[in-house]
């Protein structure tokens, strides 16, 4: 954990839940994992207060604690869970996404629960039915009544009902998961109760830990924190499942989320499960986004679309676990058909008229780009391809043959060409040297797909450092890194000749990027005495220095403008407490002066900027730490 | 030339058309009337003795070869000394010598080398020129000749210093070749206007590597001769300026497609991105959020 991200992470929780709350945060953050007492020694606030602050935090997954239980005593432990401080962020995000994709009333739900941290599903319902005054900061201990908060709650839900049908298909979807009671711990705590456990067994009496012994601790230890990631995902497939297979499952799943089917597709939830909102998961769709932004730029909009369909496809899969390697999900082993996407796919999207067809090659020259034929898509197949096609028309005709119909009707004509048309976007994107797709061979009709992001993003982050090496340093710096990690380690000379530019012009350029931390420099002494100029000067590239280096630096940025922010506030604080006066409110034009409402509206524009900067800084921060 | 004899003038004039020709004694022989091994002897030390002849060893024989007549009048007002240092010069083509190893190589005492080297420079007869390898060399070699690639540095360099110019000149022109090769052309009337549209998978009429250099012989954009392999060094940098890219297994190129107006990474954008005091700027000290100037810019720039 770095310095800037302790600062960025204090002036966050000061933001959202006030000064008190953030000065047991930084306690907590500066000098890690501690009891409750020295706690309240550090934060220098009388325990009592310390004790409601904690609960808060608790709440809302920002503090995790564990209690040992060995050596007569209980000890309890506060560590401060700060990548879920950091999800304070992208409280907007998230919201915005679930309207897109389930409207408001969803998205009123979500946000209530991000609110709340996390909260049982009678008690959210029933707060809902009994709307009370929206108490942001109020302190909710574990099972008393939660009042839900009206601030986001603009969508009319009447009903119970709704709600929970809302729940569920929030929940089918992951969105929103059940909270188990390791997730209130560290993870560290847990492996070494799951240790203890596991050793007691194995070693019994007091025998000697010997190496092979403690390798299979080690396995089993492993094994058994794997089983309890993997625990929602399970219970989440038998949700799925269950109507086919009711009895197998029911015992598991009647724990946390004892659905009763009225049919096929309804469910509900059991009231006495608690539910929060999974932030992994929204990770994923951030990523998904991102990518999609990227094979727009690099091949079209027509492309992008179909590709963001596929990883639709994908997302309804994956669960996401936060590991330290970054997300982990399905994608890999996901196979996606082409039928899949083109039975969900948008009819709007101009499939044909997006990509043009390459002049076809005769007799071994190639005729000139400007022939009339180059947006006719239907006339001309490369001879490669044409196989395809031939085969995949088969299979089309053996459709037809079940259904009946032996020549293809028109809808079913449209169909296939539709299909041929995504196969061709998909192609586009299997080919692009980033490789967006991976082709499955199999036997899947049109073709199946699977998508590596993990090396997805590795590319992405590249590309984005890049990007930042060119805005800061420009082109001839952008250039030099390049070769850099193309050739590995390499000097001056070596870059001068690859780089086709002289000595002396790159030498300014290495020196700045060794300044900032994206390059680094490895001395080799051609003498024992170490001589300066009798000394190789190579340069290398390590990506996770550079990229730590760069996330320390989005840390204090971000730190920056949320300071900017504050100072904004209280630079305008006496206009902004009388705009927000009941009796103004609504009514600025008759109530504020010229000055008042030009500098009204030029702090609103500030604002937006400074707020609109940090979520760009943190695009770019998720892309680092974690995809 | 009056200062030889008339046989050994005969011998000279016919055989010294060809300077580069090895003659044999036995070839020799055959201008040498009736043969005579003795006259020819003496005509040959004869030659050798005024420099008009030089002796070399092929295997185990000894074979001639004459010597032009300018550098015969060029040696022959010449002190032993630059004799010696212009012999050892001439023997490095258009390698060149460095200077270092003519003083080893002669055994000269540094002064009397430095004065034969000049007074060889007075007259023309050898000229220094730097090396694109060793820069601080100084290296010397027959005024008439023209140096090697090895030290001239290829195409890249004018007077040993490379031409930045130069090459940025065919970069763009590459570039814009590339491009212009890698997407179909516009369809007249076409919807959306400035959308570029991508060719479909497997399409293979991307340019080549001797597709490009075929381009740049024909165009004429330079008199320099530019093989494969420079525009191949070319084409390097391009990629590496993230312009164009490798399709089809790395044998052709393809130009990267730009977009007007995408979303571009944050950070840079914002004051702190690229401020220069942001290792100083700290929330106590005197370079903070509040004070800063550079936001203070920034937001009234909207």
């Amino acid at each position: 954990m770095q310095q800037n991200a302790v600062e960025l992470c204090t002036i966050l929780v000061r933001d959202t839940y006030g000064e008190l709350s953030s000065r047991v945060v930084a306690a907590l953050l500066e000098y890690g994992r501690s009891t409750l007492h020295t706690i309240v020694r550090r934060a220098k606030i009388p325990e009592k207060v310390v004790k409601q602050t904690l609960v808060v935090l608790i709440q809302q997954h920002l503090v995790l604690h564990y209690t040992h239980e060995d050596g007569g005593r209980d000890a309890t432990h506060y560590e401060c869970n700060w990548l879920q401080i950091y999800e304070l962020l992208h409280t907007g995000r998230i919201v915005r996404t679930i309207e897109e994709r389930f409207g408001t009333e969803a998205a009123s739900v979500v946000s209530n629960f991000l609110l709340l941290g996390h909260a049982r599903v009678s008690d959210f319902i029933t707060a809902y039915g009994v709307s009370t005054k929206p108490k942001p900061n109020a302190v909710l201990p574990n099972g008393t009544t939660i009042s839900a908060s009206e601030a986001t709650g603009t969508a009319p839900i009447t009903s119970a009902a709704q709600i929970s049908k809302h729940i569920v298909t929030l929940m089918q979807e992951k969105f929103l998961v059940p909270v188990q009671i390791h997730h209130m711990h560290p993870q560290v705590d847990t492996e070494n109760a799951i240790r203890q456990r596991v050793t007691a067994e194995q070693v019994g009496s007091a025998a000697a830990m010997q190496a092979k012994t403690k390798k299979a601790i080690d396995e089993k230890v492993a094994e058994k924190m794997e089983a309890l990631s993997n625990d929602i995902d399970n219970k989440n497939f038998g949700l799925k499942r269950k109507s086919d297979q009711q009895d197998g499952r029911a015992r598991k799943r009647t724990k946390y989320s004892a659905a009763q089917p009225a049919d096929e597709e309804e469910w509900e939830i059991d009231g006495s499960i608690v539910l929060r909102a999974n932030n992994a998961k929204f990770l994923a769709i951030f990523r998904n986004e991102e990518l999609v932004r990227w094979a727009e730029s690099r091949i079209g909009k027509a492309t992008s679309q179909v590709y963001a369909e596929l990883l639709r496809h994908l997302e309804k899969n994956v669960i996401g676990h936060r590991t330290e390697k970054g997300l982990v999900d399905g994608g890999k082993k996901t196979v996606v058909s082409t039928l899949d996407i083109g039975n969900t796919l948008s009819k709007d999207i101009d499939l044909v008229n997006s990509i043009a067809s390459g002049p076809a090659i005769t007799n071994g020259h190639k005729r000139t780009m400007a022939n009339g034929h180059l947006f006719s898509v239907n006339d001309e197949e490369s001879d490669g391809d044409s196989d395809d096609y031939d085969l995949d028309a088969d299979v089309d005709d053996n459709d037809m043959g079940i259904n009946g119909t032996h020549d293809l009707s028109s809808t079913a004509q449209e169909k296939k060409e539709q299909l041929q048309n995504i196969r061709k976007h998909l192609m586009l994107l299997a080919e692009d040297p980033n490789q967006f797709v991976t082709k499955q061979e199999g036997s899947m009709q049109y073709g199946g797909w699977t998508v590596d992001t993990q090396r997805l993003c590795e590319a992405l982050r590249i590309r984005e450092l890049e990007q930042i090496v060119e805005e800061r340093f420009g082109g001839i710096a952008t250039r030099l890194v390049r070769i850099i990690k193309d050739k590995g380690k390499m000097d001056e000379k070596g870059l001068a000749d690859t780089a086709l530019l002289r000595q002396k012009d790159i030498r300014a350029h290495l020196g700045t990027l060794h300044e900032r931390g994206f390059l680094h420099v490895q001395e080799v002494p051609k003498t024992a005495e170490r001589l300066p100029a009798r000394t190789f000067y190579f340069f290398y590239f390590d990506e996770k220095m550079s990229k730590m280096a760069m996330l320390n630096d989005f840390y204090k940025a971000m730190s920056r403008i949320m300071q900017r922010i504050d100072h904004e506030r209280s630079h305008n604080s006496m206009l902004l407490s009388k705009a927000d006066r009941t009796d103004v409110k609504g009514h600025e034009e008759e109530l504020l002066t010229k000055k008042e409402l030009t500098d009204l509206a030029k702090w609103k524009r500030s604002e937006e900027k400074l707020l609109g900067q940090l979520m760009r800084v943190d695009r770019q921060v998720m892309m680092f730490r974690d995809w | 030339m009056s200062d030889l004899q008339a046989l050994a003038r005969t011998i000279y004039e016919t055989c010294s058309a060809n300077h580069e020709k090895l003659y044999t004694s036995n070839e020799l022989l055959s201008h040498v009337p009736k043969r005579d091994a003795q006259v020819l002897l003496s005509t040959i030390n004869e030659l050798l003795g005024r420099g008009y002849l030089k002796t070399l060893k092929q295997g185990d024989a000894f074979v001639y070869r004459f010597v032009s007549k300018d550098s015969v009048d060029r040696t022959r007002n010449l002190t032993p000394d630059e004799a010696l240092v212009y012999q050892h010069i001439e023997s490095s083509a258009r390698e060149g010598i460095w200077s270092k190893i003519l003083k080893t190589r002669t055994n000269l005492h540094p002064t009397v080398l430095t004065r034969c080297l000049k007074t060889l420079e007075n007259h023309r007869y050898i000229k220094s020129i730097k090396s694109v390898k060793y820069p601080t060399r100084k290296i010397y070699m027959l005024s008439d000749l023209t140096p090697t690639i090895e030290v001239t540095g290829g195409p890249w360099f004018t007077d040993s210093e490379l031409d930045a110019d130069f090459i940025n000149a065919l970069l763009v022109a590459i570039e814009r070749f590339v491009t212009s090769r890698s997407f179909p052309k516009q369809k007249p009337g076409a919807a959306a206007v400035g959308v570029v549209i991508p060719f479909e998978a497997g399409y293979t009429g991307y340019p080549t590597l001797s597709d490009i250099t075929q381009w740049v012989k024909n165009s004429n954009l330079t008199e320099v001769e530019l093989s494969e392999a420079d525009i191949k060094a070319l084409l390097e940098v391009l990629i590496y300026d993230g312009k164009l890219e490798r399709v089809i297994g790395g044998t052709a190129y393809k130009a990267v497609r730009r977009v007007e107006g995408a979303v571009k990474q944050g950070v840079t954008e914002a004051p702190c991105g690229r401020c220069p005091v942001f290792d100083l700027c700290h929330e106590d000290g005197p370079i903070n959020a509040a004070n800063c100037v550079y936001f203070e810019k920034w937001l009234a720039e909207i």
